[in-house]
């Protein structure tokens, strides 16, 4: 399978007449595109803002985070199962808008707390201590406001507020449709040095109902036993996120398009080793019989790729670690050596040990992303987009502050993708 | 131009000058001056500070009668004023790295005044002071003497003027038992894919996260006699009042508490709600006494299946808690059922 990747770098994006791209001049027809949003019905107002790298500005209640992709050769769309049929991915051409980033904001009705199974408060700051949480504080950012109708279930907005991110990704892709990108580059996993060592990545992901889901062609992987998939079909938007029970380690779909560890491992194909394919798999499983499964099961799909090493990334946090462990337990058992990429506790001083919820010997060979166990303190910023008050933590009620105020987070749980273990950021714990 | 910095030296006998084994016994001595490998550090210190002292002491004198040893030897480095305590370097010796770490953390924890030593990693002492002091790596004897003392003074000044310590592996001392948070120079995927390369060409690499050998818990044994027993029911599964009065947090929460169950057959949902936030809680929401049997085990009571049951629900929520907050709460937990005379407990999570 073949993908040839164009990819438009946008530096400006503002509002006008039309909806185009101009050289690296991303302008948007707000009318249209908020029609275009609207059209489903669910929502009583849409606003648009666009938000800059260096913004003294906050933009709260997001859910999902976009990249605008578009398939303009080849079999199928972009984000298939939603947008497109659902046809395989991951061949032809496709363009993207790099730099940008389409992001939804929404606040769900308040039901109470609910457990698991409801969207937690997630937080992008462009500047400050806050900043350096997301890949977003140095994006454009096109946030779309949502404001939801009364009386539809949980299921209704979720899976209208995704719709309407993707379409809105999309038309604002369509402007390459018929331009030539300033760059191409080709993903194909075609071996030519058959000597070098054979790897493959573990993408484990989270998917254990609304709101804390991914869909792999438009339907949830809630079930998933680990499957074989090709990197270029997550290039082209067969994952897509529904997570938002914790932002702070999800992943969003702009991250599995441009998931850094395919990147990495893509980046040195051919030279360091032969990427030979990715195995999806899932956490988070309720007994210990299906954690064991998922993790031999990784094993096997290996072993049958014969592979000589594997990274792994799990999303989502507390006992999805175990499959991760376990799965790094039966790669290195077949012989395959293994790093993966996990985050950390340690305590709110950082004096508690162990680091890990859990953890197995084979495990040797682990990088760190940090910890969202430290209190942060997010200064007053100019600007908030999204709304006007936050509510950080819905096990103490309805509890609201005002959002540009200063605010004093217990941990990072809210800093979007602040603890994502996809490997994007620099943060990281260290021995002192 | 910063003044010049005050430093307070210890070595022991040895390197003092005293002699040898047989002085071992030598009890405090000051020296108003460098001493032994305190000219080296005077030398790489320049006019970036002295060693307004140094203090002296036999081994077998500070180990064998410690809190006389530690009280003289503060006593004088108070008089002195110091801005920072140099001990050391130890290397391997064992008891010269106990007198070394000693030092150090008497004056840091009760002067305030930051202190440095030097040793090998094997000293005996390291694993006691490593968490109190910051201990600069040596090799194993003084032949490493030549490399160590421009780093001691170096660090002692840089401790002395307040500038910011940076991780363990990078400043070359031996880690203290603290996990900062810091922005690598690369992200983290580009690490692992390091890694990656390093390991499968059989090159040394060093993961960023130790991990440690989890011990299973054992069970304890069986009730002889149930129907004697008071049984007490404890949950990690977040099922607090209606309203969540003491304001737990749905993850990463550190406290547990108790809630009454005087007086209640069952547990009802317009009085009791979950506040976890790592499962799907509708069900206990329609119906609190799947986390919390309370119904079945008043049956059993009246039954007379089992004594009785505690009076209080143990509470905490149970998801995304550090292992050692865990412990330390089990203890908590454990302490107060054996004060309550509780023979059994039902641990339910979620």
């Amino acid at each position: 399978m073949r993908l040839e990747m164009g990819t438009f770098p946008v530096t400006e994006v503002a509002f006008g007449p039309r909806t185009r791209l101009d050289g690296s001049r991303l302008e948007i027809d707000r009318d249209e595109l908020i029609a275009l949003v609207l059209e489903n019905g669910f929502f009583h107002r849409v606003r648009v803002d666009i938000v800059s790298p260096g913004e003294s500005a906050r933009i709260i209640h997001l859910l999902d985070t976009i990249e605008p992709r578009i398939k303009v050769e080849g079999p199928g769309g972009t984000f298939p199962g939603f947008l497109d049929a659902v046809e395989t991915v991951g061949e032809g051409r496709t363009h993207r808008l790099a730099g940008v980033a389409v992001m939804e904001s929404a606040e769900l009705p308040w039901r109470g707390e609910k457990g698991l199974l409801m969207v937690r408060e997630g937080i992008v700051d462009m500047t400050g201590p806050g900043a350096e949480y997301s890949p977003f504080w140095q994006t454009i950012n096109i946030v779309l406001t949502l404001e939801l109708k009364p009386n539809f279930s949980d299921e209704e907005y979720d899976r209208t507020i995704r719709l309407a991110g993707l379409k809105a990704a999309q038309y604002l892709a369509q402007t390459t449709t018929d331009q030539t990108a300033p760059r191409y580059r080709t993903y194909d996993l075609k071996i030519s040095r058959p000597e070098l060592p054979r790897v493959v990545y573990v993408h484990q992901i989270q998917s254990q109902g609304t709101f804390s889901q991914t869909f792999f062609y438009g339907k949830p992987l809630d079930d998933l036993i680990p499957t074989l998939v090709h990197p270029n079909e997550l290039l082209d938007g067969a994952l897509v996120s529904g997570n938002s029970a914790y932002q702070s380690l999800k992943t969003p779909t702009w991250l599995h398009c441009n998931n850094p560890v395919i990147e990495q491992l893509y980046d040195r194909h051919g030279r360091d080793w032969n990427f030979i394919g990715v195995i999806l798999s899932r956490g988070h499983f309720y007994g210990i019989h299906e954690k064991e499964r998922s993790a031999n099961q990784v094993a096997k799909l290996a072993r049958m790729l014969n592979a000589d090493g594997a990274m792994v990334t799990w999303e989502g946090g507390g006992n999805s670690i175990i499959e991760a462990m376990l799965t790094i337990q039966a790669l290195e058992r077949a012989g395959i050596k293994t790093t993966a990429i996990s985050y950390e506790l340690g305590g709110v001083d950082g004096t508690g040990t162990p680091l890990l919820l859990y953890s197995v010997p084979e495990a040797d060979a682990l990088v760190s992303c940090g910890t969202y166990e430290r209190p942060l303190r997010l200064p007053a910023v100019q600007r908030v987009v999204g709304g006007r008050t936050i509510r950080l933590d819905p096990a103490k009620g309805d509890h609201r502050l005002p959002a540009h105020q200063s605010l004093q987070l217990d941990t990072s749980l809210q800093m979007y993708c602040g603890t994502n273990q996809l490997g994007f950021g620099r943060r990281r714990g260290i021995d002192f | 131009m910063v003044s010049p910095i005050r430093i307070v030296h210890y070595v022991n006998q040895f390197f003092g000058g005293i002699g040898g084994e047989e002085r071992a016994d030598t009890e405090l001595l000051v020296r108003e001056h460098p001493v032994g490998p305190g000219v080296g550090i005077a030398e790489a210190l320049g006019d970036r500070g002295r060693i307004v002292a140094t203090l002296i002491c036999g081994d077998n004198y500070f180990n064998e009668r410690l809190d006389a040893a530690r009280s003289a030897v503060l006593e004088a480095i108070e008089r002195y004023r110091p801005d920072v305590v140099i001990a050391g370097p130890a290397f391997n010796a064992g008891r010269y790295g106990i007198a070394c770490g000693e030092v150090c953390k008497a004056v840091t924890e009760t002067l305030r005044i930051p202190s440095v030593t030097a040793m090998s990693p094997h000293n005996p002492a390291v694993p006691l002071y490593r968490r109190s002091t910051y201990i600069l790596l040596t090799g194993e004897s003084a032949a490493s003497m030549p490399r160590i003392l421009p780093a001691l003074a170096t660090f002692a000044h840089r401790l002395a003027v307040g500038d910011a310590i940076g991780p363990a592996e990078r400043e070359g001392y031996i880690p203290r038992g603290i996990r900062g948070i810091i922005l690598d120079e690369f992200p983290a995927a580009r690490r692992a894919a390091d890694m990656l390369k390093a390991k499968l060409a059989g090159e040394p690499y060093q993961t960023e996260i130790p991990v440690e050998v989890f011990q299973p818990a054992r069970p304890a044994a069986p009730l002889r006699d149930p129907s004697t027993a008071t049984i007490a029911l404890v949950t990690t599964s977040g099922l607090v009042p209606r309203g969540n009065p003491d304001g737990f947090k749905s993850m990463n929460e550190s406290r547990w508490t108790t809630y009454s169950l005087k007086r209640l057959s069952a547990l009802t949902p317009d009085q009791w709600e979950p506040v976890h936030g790592g499962y799907d809680t509708r069900f206990v929401r329609e119906n609190p006494n799947l986390v919390v049997p309370l119904d079945v085990l008043r049956d059993l009571e009246s039954e007379g299946a089992i004594g009785r049951l505690h009076a209080d629900l143990i509470v905490t929520v149970g998801v995304g808690t550090p292992v050692k907050t865990c412990l330390r709460m089990g203890e908590e937990i454990a302490d107060e059922l054996h004060r309550a005379n509780v023979s059994a407990a039902i641990f339910t999570s979620n």
